[in-house]
């Protein structure tokens, strides 16, 4: 029988979730449609010996061509490519890395949970490249300060405009000596250095924060396996009315009603779903008079141990203990002065940096003896970091239904592209030399430097292609996550953001989603949705 | 025997499910033929094998860890390219010293040299994977497995 819900939620990870949380504890009861299974992570989970698996561990040969994170022991937990397939140009490849289970890919998060600031909100203003969001930090703050205590973020607030203090559990631990004297070296240049900034505690995810809290209000149904394929519009009203799905294992075809659908299925499956929500009046995709849908994409670029660099005096590690250890973080530091374009590129980078643990044998150049030595030499003192830096929207890169290729639901799949230019390269070869120079500053060995970024989409950092905007002729969504079009319909996930800085996007998803959740309860009691 | 007797013997062993039947793994008491490698191959990838990690102070080595025998079925399900590289360089390895030129991210333009760093990487992981190398290392290659779900 189908039902009628005040609300429907596509998707039950960080903005699916907190929708759902934020709706029901004010009483709106709503219905979440989930892609994959309700899993128990406690049962799902067991400890095996690596050599015991079928590939001691290397992997089933071919089984993830886009997914680096997978691991032998891992590789269940990833969306199974040839299911649900996806092209690229063959000379660009787009690595989409997607999870379908309750509570989507927070159960696999970094947990890092940075603050944007308006030097992404307002990066128009700041240097004449793209555009602002409509909404900016002050809006936002109060959101990040209600967010931050349900995730237990800790770290440490230093009082940077372009990294706003937040409301943390405080991180007050001593710096080992190495990561002090790397402190140091950037201090003397100028470069801001803080602590990571975690959600801590296990999994800190919308399955274990989130779901169970909306669950207890009696507001929230979950149905699991329920893979949405179009969002149902009724001409004669002008607003949607409810979700088209598919039971994963049954593969048979469902409709749910809404009064109101909010999209958090994350940003390239929800832009999937509104191109694939075509009708007469919708020949381009739902809510796409702009013609922006699809268009805007673009994620975090990522060098992946941008320097490798050992501590020397952490050489022979029992010796040693103590002298490595710990982690941080470089804040933006590049084009901080309105209009600036440092060293050719636009905007700015961080790193994480770590110290302590093994060097990878690959770095150390030895064989046989002196190999197995020097790696036991090395067990403690490796000291490595990662560029993460912004990437510019524009408009070509972008994603369409493929005109042929279907999922195994019969679901038409995307096809995606998405290049870096020489914005991006610039700003990954300065990353590379600063890291460089700061490394040697402080005394250490480099050992390998490079600028070789990861494909686009490793970062699973995708966001855009159903963007905010003041102005409906180049955007999709208004402040509040709605259609210019299409008033009952909200896109809550990554697909909405405007522009995305460097730092992990999950903290700013949630504050949002939170945001545009108090905006539907307070419409909603006026009778305007 | 009583019947009372046979259902409370039945009663008290916890369950004739979860009992633990001790079993091995079929690499500690057999061993697998050939599908990828030819014998000549093969004997010259555990020449490499010996040289490049060797068992030093008792501790197992790739040959030990029975490396070259598993990277012979790990390629036997490889995808094309893999397989090429492995064929293409066994025959003809090169020098061990051009695995003392520094690595770098971009892979080497020699192609012997390319396949040797690749060739220590495998055995590397291979043999550090191994219940050879975990054997008297505490806690060593236990890893939280994710199961399928239905």
């Amino acid at each position: 029988m189908a039902k009628t819900y005040p609300v429907v939620i596509v998707g039950s990870g960080a903005s699916g979730g907190m929708a759902a949380w934020a709706l029901t504890k004010a009483g709106i009861e709503c219905v979440m449609l989930e892609a994959g299974p309700m899993l128990d992570l406690e049962k799902q989970s067991e400890l095996r010996p690596i050599y015991d698996l079928p590939f001691r561990g290397f992997g089933t040969p071919g089984r993830f061509p886009h997914v680096t994170q997978a691991s032998e022991a891992n590789e269940n937990a990833w969306l199974d490519e040839k299911q649900n397939p996806y092209s690229h140009p063959e000379k660009d490849p787009y690595y989409w890395v997607r999870i379908r289970m309750g509570g989507g890919k927070m159960n696999r998060w970094g947990r890092a949970a940075w603050r944007l600031s308006d030097l992404e909100f307002k990066a128009k203003d700041h240097d004449g490249f793209g555009e602002n969001w409509p909404v900016s930090y002050a809006d936002l703050a109060p959101f990040y300060d209600r967010v931050e205590p349900i995730f237990k973020v800790s770290g440490r607030n230093e009082g940077l405009p372009q990294l706003p203090d937040g409301q943390l559990l405080v991180d007050g631990s001593p710096e080992s000596p190495a990561n002090q004297r790397f402190i140091d070296a950037a201090k003397k240049r100028g470069i801001p250095i803080t602590k990571p900034r975690r959600a801590t505690g296990t999994l800190a995810s919308s399955l274990n924060l989130l779901l169970p809290e909306a669950l207890a209000t009696g507001k929230l149904t979950i149905v699991p396996n329920a893979i949405a394929r179009e969002v149902s519009f009724d001409a004669k009203t002008g607003l949607v009315n409810g979700v088209h799905f598919v039971d994963r294992r049954s593969k048979r075809d469902y409709f749910v009603g809404g009064k109101t659908v909010i999209l958090g299925a994350a940003t390239l499956e929800t832009t999937r779903l509104l191109l694939n929500s075509k009708s007469t009046r919708w020949p381009n995709g739902l809510g796409n008079s702009s013609g922006t849908l699809g268009h805007y994409l673009f994620d975090q670029i990522y060098v992946k141990n941008v320097v490798q660099a050992l501590v020397p005096e952490a050489r022979l590690s029992r010796a040693a203990r103590g002298v490595t250890g710990g982690a941080g973080y470089i804040v933006r530091f590049r084009n901080l002065k309105p209009g600036q374009k440092e060293n050719g590129f636009l905007r700015g980078y961080t790193y994480d940096f770590g110290s302590g643990g093994g060097i990878n044998p690959k770095y150390i150049p030895k064989y046989g003896e002196p190999l197995l030595k020097e790696v036991a030499d090395l067990a403690n003192a490796s000291f490595s970091l990662t560029t993460m830096g912004e990437v510019l929207p524009r408009f070509e890169n972008h994603v369409r239904i493929h005109p042929t290729l279907k999922d195994d639901w019969g679901i038409p799949s995307l096809h995606i592209e998405h290049r870096y230019t020489p914005n991006e390269h610039a700003m990954a070869k300065d990353s590379m030399e600063v890291a460089s120079e700061l490394c040697r500053a402080a005394g250490f060995e480099v050992l390998e430097a490079h600028s070789q970024m990861v494909p686009p989409g490793e970062s699973i950092h995708e966001l855009g292609t159903c963007r905010m905007g003041a102005d409906p002729k180049k955007s999709m969504l208004n402040q509040w996550n709605q259609s210019h079009e299409i008033k009952n319909l909200f896109v809550f996930d990554g697909s909405a953001f405007v522009t995305g800085g460097a730092q992990n996007p999950t903290l700013t998803i949630l504050s949002l989603a939170l945001r545009s959740s108090e905006y539907i309860v307070e419409r909603m009691k006026r009778g305007e949705l | 025997m009583l019947r009372r007797h046979a259902l409370s013997a039945l009663l008290a062993t916890p369950s004739l499910w979860s009992q633990d039947i001790a079993t091995v793994h079929p690499e500690t008491v057999a061993e697998t033929t050939l599908k990828f490698f030819s014998p000549a191959e093969f004997t010259v990838l555990e020449k490499l094998a010996g040289q490049i990690i060797p068992s030093v102070g008792g501790r197992a080595g790739a040959v030990e860890a029975g490396a070259p025998r598993f990277l012979d079925f790990l390629l036997s399900k490889s995808l094309p390219k893999d397989q090429q590289a492995y064929r293409a360089g066994l025959a003809k390895p090169g020098s061990l010293a051009l695995l003392e030129k520094p690595w770098t991210y971009a892979e080497p333009a020699d192609p012997q040299e390319r396949f040797l760093k690749r060739l220590k990487d495998d055995l590397f992981r291979a043999t550090a994977n191994s219940r050879e190398w975990a054997a008297g290392r505490r806690g060593a290659g236990v890893v939280s497995y994710f199961k399928a779900a239905e």
